[in-house]
């Protein structure tokens, strides 16, 4: 459980400006095991920094965050924090740190002194569960973007942790390898592992539980993806752009066609158009 | 393909012979000090079992002679190079011709030949550390060879993983070189006429975006390596094993012998 209590972030100022720019102010929040949250809003709007405070790489300027507890602040506490929470970053060539598969799994065990043996069983079952078995000897530059982002998952996988944090992890990729990774992320949530999924993509948010819209270094927004697409206000509305059904939707209503708000997918909609055609 | 997919002198060939699998360690002592020994080399003799001792080795990398070959052509015109100085410039015994100031002695011919040689055995026996032991094997092998001069300050872990990560990018920045050339291209960039100067003047705008993007690799790198708990090589085990067999041993007591051989040989 990742809790965030009135949390800002600032980077430290520039000197010859003196302008300190506040990336993040008064957060709260509390993720909770297991779940599934998704968190959009548009560049410069601090979900990146924020999902750095998430595992320790950066620290809270304001504020108190815990992960299951656990401290960032504590030079001891910070290392099991970064154990516990994976993340996956954006350009899937600039994580990957050894020459084989193999062995850029192997990195993250290496860094925790986990012994050979344990190692090797645990490599084995991360490779099994993103599907990258046979590739084990393979270099990274013989891989697709899919399976690059699948190997640092695995990497991640290997530690054991609780969280994974996906920061834009799907938007270098194309769409075979969007949907690879969109795939390990409900694979990984229906197994228990908390996903944290943060993305520019409508329609990648609707797969999450909760979502999250950040504007201005603040959640400006709270509820399930389609609560929130369904009502878009004029803020949102700009930062973000809403699933092509939904958007779709709410034209023909505002037209005054009389559909409900129900539909969580675009074969819903389909769905209850038919209806409407068949009753005349 | 890339413009830029030109085989590197001494690249990994995979294989399964007895080179392939020595430890990687023995291999690094092994020709480090093969390449030493080779200046103990001063008569016919003596170079004969230098030559010997790296056919055998050629012989037994099975790696093709003819991608030995492929892989000297740079060399050779470095040795002409070389050779052709001494001939010309070190002097001694008879005069063999004379053309205006310059002179071609008997000295400078034999330094010539004996240099070449020297170099060309240099050359194959590093070639073949390389041809047979993949670049992942050959760092962990010197990290694992440097550890026990961590104490006095050698940071062997660091460097070995300073090379792999540069194995690990080599590639990525290739193929990244070969994009910025086409996009440079197709906005009119102009690298295969003019002088040597104004051509090499016309990849700054290669390397400049080049550099640019590999400082920002480098800083999410590091920033991806923290995040899986990278915090330097103290209390790290390791995946890779090496292990020691008595091919390895066989490899040292051959080592001794050759030593010996040429110490008495020098000196018939």
């Amino acid at each position: 459980m990742i809790q965030l209590k009135g949390v800002g972030f600032r980077y430290p100022s520039i000197k010859e400006t003196g302008a300190e720019e506040r990336v993040l102010s008064n957060i709260d929040l509390t993720v909770d095991q297991g779940e599934y949250l998704a968190v959009m809003g548009p560049n410069g709007s601090g979900k990146s920094t924020m999902a750095r405070l998430f595992n320790g790489l950066l620290l809270p300027t304001e504020g108190e965050i815990t992960v299951d507890g656990l401290n960032p602040r504590k030079l001891e506490e910070v290392w099991e924090i970064r154990r516990r929470v994976g993340m996956v970053f954006q350009n899937p060539d600039n994580q990957i740190v050894a020459t084989t598969v193999l062995d850029d799994i192997a990195f993250g065990l290496e860094n925790r002194g986990v012994s050979r043996d344990e190692m090797v069983e645990r490599i084995q079952d991360a490779i099994a569960r993103v599907g990258l078995t046979g590739l084990e000897k393979a270099a990274p530059h013989h891989l697709s973007g899919g399976q690059k982002q699948r190997l640092a998952i695995a990497g991640i996988l290997a530690m054991r942790p609780s969280v994974i944090i996906f920061d834009e992890a799907t938007s270098m990729l194309d769409p075979v390898g969007r949907r690879e990774v969109i795939a390990a992320m409900k694979t990984l949530h229906q197994e228990g592992t908390t996903v944290i999924h943060i993305t520019h993509s409508a329609d990648e948010a609707l797969h999450a539980e909760r979502l999250i819209v950040m504007v201005e270094g603040q959640i400006q927004r709270e509820g399930t993806p389609l609560q929130i697409f369904s009502k878009p206000e004029k803020l949102i509305e700009d930062a973000l752009e809403v699933p092509l059904f939904i958007d779709l939707r709410e034209r023909l209503r505002r037209q005054g066609m009389s559909l409900s708000q129900h539909s969580a997918n675009s074969e819903e909609l389909v769905e209850e158009l038919w209806g409407l055609l068949s009753k005349g | 393909m890339s413009a830029l997919s030109t085989p590197v002198l001494g690249q990994y060939v995979p294989g399964d012979s007895i080179l392939h699998r020595l430890d990687p360690r023995t291999k690094i002592l092994f020709i480090f000090t093969y390449m030493l020994i080779v200046f103990l080399a001063n008569n016919g003799l003596t170079y004969g079992l230098l030559i010997l001792v790296t056919g055998i080795g050629v012989f037994l990398s099975g790696v093709p002679l003819r991608l030995i070959l492929r892989g000297l052509k740079p060399v050779f015109i470095l040795i002409l190079f070389t050779a052709g100085l001494h001939v010309l410039f070190t002097k001694g015994g008879e005069v063999l011709l004379s053309l205006g100031p310059l002179t071609i002695e008997e000295k400078g011919l034999a330094q010539a030949g004996w240099i070449s040689l020297r170099f060309l055995l240099l050359v194959v026996t590093g070639m073949l550390l390389t041809l047979t032991t993949s670049s992942i094997d050959l760092t962990d092998g010197m990290e694992r060879l440097l550890s026990p001069f961590r104490r006095i300050g050698v940071p062997a872990h660091e460097l070995a993983l300073m090379m792999s990560i540069s194995l690990r990018f080599i590639p990525t920045l290739w193929e990244e070189t070969d994009k910025i050339i086409k996009a440079q291209k197709a906005r009119g960039a102009d690298f295969e006429s003019g002088s040597i100067i104004r051509r090499l003047k016309s990849y700054i705008p290669v390397l400049i975006p080049l550099f640019v993007s590999a400082f920002r690799r480098a800083e999410e790198l590091a920033l991806a390596m923290e995040a899986r708990g990278y915090r330097g090589g103290e209390g790290r085990t390791r995946l890779r094993k090496l292990s020691f067999t008595w091919h390895d041993g066989m490899a040292f007591i051959l080592l001794l012998l050759i030593i010996l051989g040429l110490l008495w040989l020098r000196n018939q």
